[in-house]
């Protein structure tokens, strides 16, 4: 009996510890926990954040591993918007600046070059927020960035809407520089839903008629 | 019951019921309709003030660093709202930021109407037949009489988990449509909104700037006036109740920190009632905040204090607050010698303040006078062990 009270006493604070950890979720109800955003923060970054509860570290050591998180309510409740839709606005910010680095990486002289973007994506309201945010992220990169939209000719299109979908975006790529859609000094970044299932965006980049996946 | 008369017995039942189940899958949809739309009128009022926070914040970086050399017209092309609220958000929206604009001239965006530039245009041309809005087609637009060199102002509000990011871009109105400014601004959503005032917008440090001096705008000294009563209970062996005592008291009350988690007050005060009593007291008093770690700007505060007094009163009506009762003998012989008619004791008191805005407040205590334990002519309230309070105090405070 004196063996499990001391096992009890030893692990006791983290166990308590654990149970108030809100990512852990033990005590509060999921769907509030759903609900939050949470991400580890340094210690140094919580205490600045909230002096009051985490306190300094003892300058001769406090013998405990510390680990700071920071919760943040979601704006939009989970339910509110379509899951899809909503896996792909959460981090909007976050993808599209990764993705104008990956296109001002990858597509030769990209700084020299005014970029034009056009997402397919089914939802206009979608892809008119994602087009923003790509524009607005390579702008940030300096690059130059228009917001005409490329066109293509009827024949053009109707063709493109039988081709499989691996050789739509060359053709159509080939297609934009031939019609005089993209000058020579143009590009295009694409920004594709490449399965209605998922919820992640592609890119793919149209330079000198050569089309070429980033993303 | 053979099979096929249990098989038509379970049909003839589920065609009865299909109807109803139909009625009751509808109404949930209803229901669940109606509370989506409910939430997402909490959440449009929750992100309101943030949305409206980062365009004072835009508006305030085009007064800093406009984004063009000299006053230019620019259409308001697009305002887009999170997905999931509706078009009154985007509405609000705009109607805000032309306030922000009509306001600040120096910021060089100058609003400017153009029907044609929203409008959806057809345009004919050897490529082919475009159908587009005026400003996503500046040729069509051109050939209308639309503006020449005018530029579109787009903005775009997204939710993105528990950041509202605000997203603009200028775009310059020519055949190529080239965007000649952009910025992202964020905003966490426990941020509070600065809430500056929309006529004069000032930098997120100015605000703070102006909030802290609106929480120390009144410095640490107070004046507080005040008007109390209190009342006194008849003794054991009387029935004759003391009269109560009202006062009009003034002084002054000092926060003993910015936070005016603790104040002390220095009161003077003076008791009238004409034919009755005349009377003086001073009193000291301090105040810890229980409702809060700092007095709130917005909502009322608690106080709970703690003071002594030191009182005097005279005039026939002190008769049973007096130590040494005048006998009836003493009494016909000097009727009008109202100065003999005294007493001065002294006493603390407990109790609990209510104040509004640091500026109103109501409060009620109870005291106890030490010289008053084994009194015959005064009585207590709340007869208890340990402590005898003689007296029940009610006060409204007016401090200046």
């Amino acid at each position: 009996m004196e063996f499990w009270l001391y096992v009890l006493m030893m692990y006791m604070p983290s166990l308590v510890e654990s149970a108030r950890d809100p990512m852990n979720g033990y005590l509060a109800p999921s769907a509030a926990i759903r609900n939050l955003d949470c991400e580890p923060i340094s210690n140094e970054g919580a205490r600045r954040l909230d002096p009051g509860r985490v306190s300094a570290p003892s300058a001769r050591g406090d013998f405990l591993n510390r680990r700071a998180v920071i919760c943040r309510e979601r704006l939009m409740p989970l339910g509110v918007r379509r899951p899809q839709d909503d896996a792909l606005l959460s981090d909007l910010r976050g993808w599209s600046r990764d993705m104008a680095g990956a296109v001002a990486e990858a597509a030769p002289n990209a700084g020299d070059r005014t970029w034009l973007v056009e997402v397919f994506h089914p939802d206009a309201t979608l892809s008119y927020k994602m087009g923003f945010a790509v524009k607005n992220a390579l702008m940030d990169r300096g690059v130059r960035v228009s917001d005409r939209a490329p066109s293509l000719a009827a024949g053009d299109i109707e063709v493109l809407g039988v081709t499989p979908q691996d050789k739509a975006y060359p053709l159509a790529c080939t297609r934009y520089v031939a019609g005089g859609g993209l000058g020579p000094n143009d590009a295009l970044l694409a920004v594709v839903l490449r399965d209605p299932r998922a919820t992640i965006m592609n890119a793919g980049v149209c330079v000198d008629g050569q089309w070429r996946w980033v993303r | 019951m053979n099979r096929r008369g249990l098989i038509g017995w379970c049909l003839a039942w589920a065609l009865i019921g299909l109807p109803w189940g139909s009625a009751q899958a509808d109404e949930r949809a209803r229901d669940q309709a109606i509370a989506l739309e409910d939430l997402r009128r909490q959440v449009a009022g929750q992100v309101q003030l943030s949305a409206y926070n980062l365009l004072d914040e835009l508006v305030y970086q085009w007064t800093e660093s406009p984004p063009f050399g000299q006053p230019t017209p620019v259409i308001i092309a697009g305002i887009t709202a999170p997905v999931g609220l509706g078009a009154g958000f985007e509405s609000l929206l705009e109607n805000h930021l032309s306030g922000l604009l009509v306001a600040h001239p120096g910021s060089h965006v100058m609003l400017s109407h153009c029907p044609s530039c929203t409008a959806v245009v057809m345009h004919s041309g050897p490529k082919g037949t475009v159908v587009s809005r005026g400003l996503d087609n500046p040729e069509a637009l051109a050939k209308l009489g639309g503006p020449g060199g005018r530029h579109g102002l787009y903005l775009d509000v997204a939710a993105e988990g528990p950041w509202l990011v605000l997203r603009a871009r200028i775009t310059k109105l020519t055949p190529d449509l080239p965007i000649v400014w952009s910025r992202t601004m964020t905003q966490s959503v426990g941020t509070p909104s600065l809430l500056r005032q929309q006529t004069a917008l000032k930098s997120a440090e100015a605000a703070r700037r102006e909030y802290l001096d609106a929480l120390n705008d009144r410095g640490p000294f107070t004046v507080p006036i005040r008007f109390a009563v209190r009342a006194y209970e008849a003794g054991p062996t009387t029935s004759v109740t003391p009269v109560p005592l009202i006062w009009l008291q003034t002084g002054f009350e000092l926060a003993l920190g910015q936070a005016r988690a603790w104040t002390a007050s220095g009161i003077l005060g003076y008791a009238w009632l004409p034919e009755a009593y005349d009377g003086l007291m001073v009193q000291s008093r301090m105040s810890r905040l229980i409702s809060g770690n700092a007095h709130s700007l917005t909502g009322p505060d608690i106080y709970l204090f703690l003071g002594g007094a030191l009182i005097t009163a005279y005039g026939t009506a002190i008769a049973p607050l007096q130590d040494d009762v005048r006998t009836i003998e003493q009494i016909l012989r000097d009727p009008n010698d109202a100065d003999r008619v005294r007493a001065t004791f002294g006493a603390w008191h407990i109790g609990l303040e209510y104040r509004v805005g640091n500026r109103i407040g109501a409060s009620v205590f109870l005291e106890n006078m030490p010289s008053y334990n084994n009194s015959d002519t005064v009585g207590v309230f709340f007869e208890n062990e340990w402590i005898d309070f003689h007296s029940l105090g009610m006060e409204v405070t007016f401090c200046f």
